[in-house]
């Protein structure tokens, strides 16, 4: 086991050591790593103790099972003298600031996705006249994503607000189930809005799906450097089926065409990513855990990244 | 349109019209969790985000729905946007009795009134207007195709 704060001198502290034994010895280790292991979503998630005289003890590293950021579960013994429910209070309320940024982040997102929506509307209607109905397709689809994404801006604006004046509104929604299979629903409609606004719509899920060969789910969740750079190239040939597969590289070279889409391109991806990690980097969780008399609070954090 | 191609119809026409939606959608956001503090202090807060949440959704549903049936060249829709600002600004100003957040009190009765503002603009007017007559130049093509199709 390496040490929590190696070379500041706090390592080898007597009360450090003790407070290893001591854990070590109250807690059954293999249960708790086994129950953190059967959560798909943090296999091999570090986790780390901080008793009531501060001393931080990492209990096991992570391993990059689960994801490749570092995802640590940390366990916080309630300071002595303090009463339970003022823990829970504090735990709860420190993070909040930066929630409130993490919230309007998200809000600006999905605005920026309700605004392309409309566009995508907008431009449909006003060009039909030239086109000859053509583009009626587009703007039952524009339809779709910009109520999508205008729910979305609002829910996001909603729970910014919350958070201003009542920050456990938004730990209540969180919890509920309804709730978040409702937002992954309105990221996968949305979603069909920046498709459309440069008329691949549906395909871009499709081909997502082919040239990654990811789930669905898994798509709308994000794509790495690689994956994209090949979904462009992909969405290249579409648009431009003339295209063979040594000219799109001669002119992704000479700069004519984009190598791959910017993730602002593929944005509504980040966005599921970002409320994904949000939700659960600062979810705190206060719990006791069984047979153990101490208030212990359980917090999954995740570093985040854009 | 003989002088609006598209992109100079949304250069004029599309900020003023997303103002519209987005101040619609603020000021229901900020409205919202005031009212439901207020008028239902007795609800628990698991049903009072719960009903916030839902309730707030079909309204933009409605928001967003009227702004479409704008777009689509039918100007009498813009009422219904109308009725949702004046109900979310009559709705949050007794809300003060309960000393709520200054700002965002503040924000709740600003996003109604530049809404309203906003939708009674030269501009919007102007864009529906415009809708209206792309709406019949559409109506005139269907009929058009409809036409050349029958007689054969």
């Amino acid at each position: 086991m390496s040490n929590p704060l190696p070379g500041i001198g706090m390592d080898s502290s007597p009360s450090q050591f003790l407070a290893r034994q001591r854990i070590e010895s109250q807690i059954n280790l293999p249960k708790l790593f086994a129950a953190i292991d059967a959560d798909p979503g943090i296999v091999g998630a570090g986790v780390v103790y901080i008793d009531a005289d501060f001393n931080v003890v990492t209990l096991r590293e992570f391993q990059p099972i689960c994801s490749i950021k570092p995802k640590r579960i940390i366990l916080r013994e309630a300071q002595k003298y303090i009463a339970p429910v003022q823990f829970a209070q504090q735990v709860q309320d420190n993070p909040r600031e930066s929630r409130l940024v993490g919230e309007a982040i998200n809000t600006t997102l999905s605005c920026a996705g309700a605004v392309l929506g409309w566009i995508v509307v907008l431009s449909g209607s006003v060009a039909v006249p030239f086109s000859a109905g053509a583009s009626s397709v587009v703007v039952v689809l524009g339809y779709t994503a910009a109520a999508a994404s205008s729910v979305q801006c609002f829910a996001g604006s909603i729970r910014t607000v919350a958070e201003v004046v009542n920050p456990s509104f938004n730990d209540k929604l969180d919890s509920e189930e309804w709730y978040q299979y409702a937002s992954i629903g309105l990221d996968a409609a949305s979603l069909l809005g920046v498709g459309a606004s440069t008329l691949t719509t549906i395909k871009l899920v499709k081909v997502a799906k082919a040239t990654t060969g990811k789930s669905l789910r898994e798509v709308l969740r994000g794509l790495t450097r690689q994956e994209r750079s090949k979904l462009t190239k992909e969405l290249l040939s579409i648009n431009d089926p003339r295209l063979t597969p040594k000219m799109l590289k001669l002119k992704q070279l000479a700069g004519e065409l984009p190598k791959r889409f910017t993730p602002t391109e593929l944005k509504h991806a980040t966005v599921t990513q970002i409320k994904d990690s949000l939700s659960a980097a600062i979810g705190l969780l206060g719990s006791g855990l069984s047979g153990n008399v101490k208030t212990i609070a359980v917090g999954l954090y995740e570093e985040l990244e854009e | 349109m003989d002088d609006l191609s598209l992109p100079r119809f949304l250069s004029r026409y599309f900020p003023t019209f997303i103002g519209g939606i987005f101040a619609a959608l603020f000021s229901l956001a900020c409205a919202i969790p005031l009212v439901a503090a207020f008028y239902f202090a007795g609800a628990s807060l698991g049903e009072q985000a719960t009903w916030s949440v839902v309730g707030g959704a079909a309204v933009t549903l409605v928001v967003v729905h009227c702004n479409f049936m704008v777009v689509r060249g039918r100007p009498q829709w813009v009422w219904g946007l109308v009725v949702v600002l004046v109900v979310c600004l009559l709705s949050v100003l007794p809300t003060l009795e309960n000393r709520p957040h200054k700002v965002i009190y503040a924000l709740a009765v600003l996003f109604p009134l530049l809404g309203l503002l906003l939708l009674n603009s030269k501009r919007h007017r102007e864009m529906r207007s415009k809708l209206v007559d792309i709406r019949h130049q559409r109506e005139a093509l269907k009929n058009a195709l409809k036409a050349r199709r029958k007689p054969r």
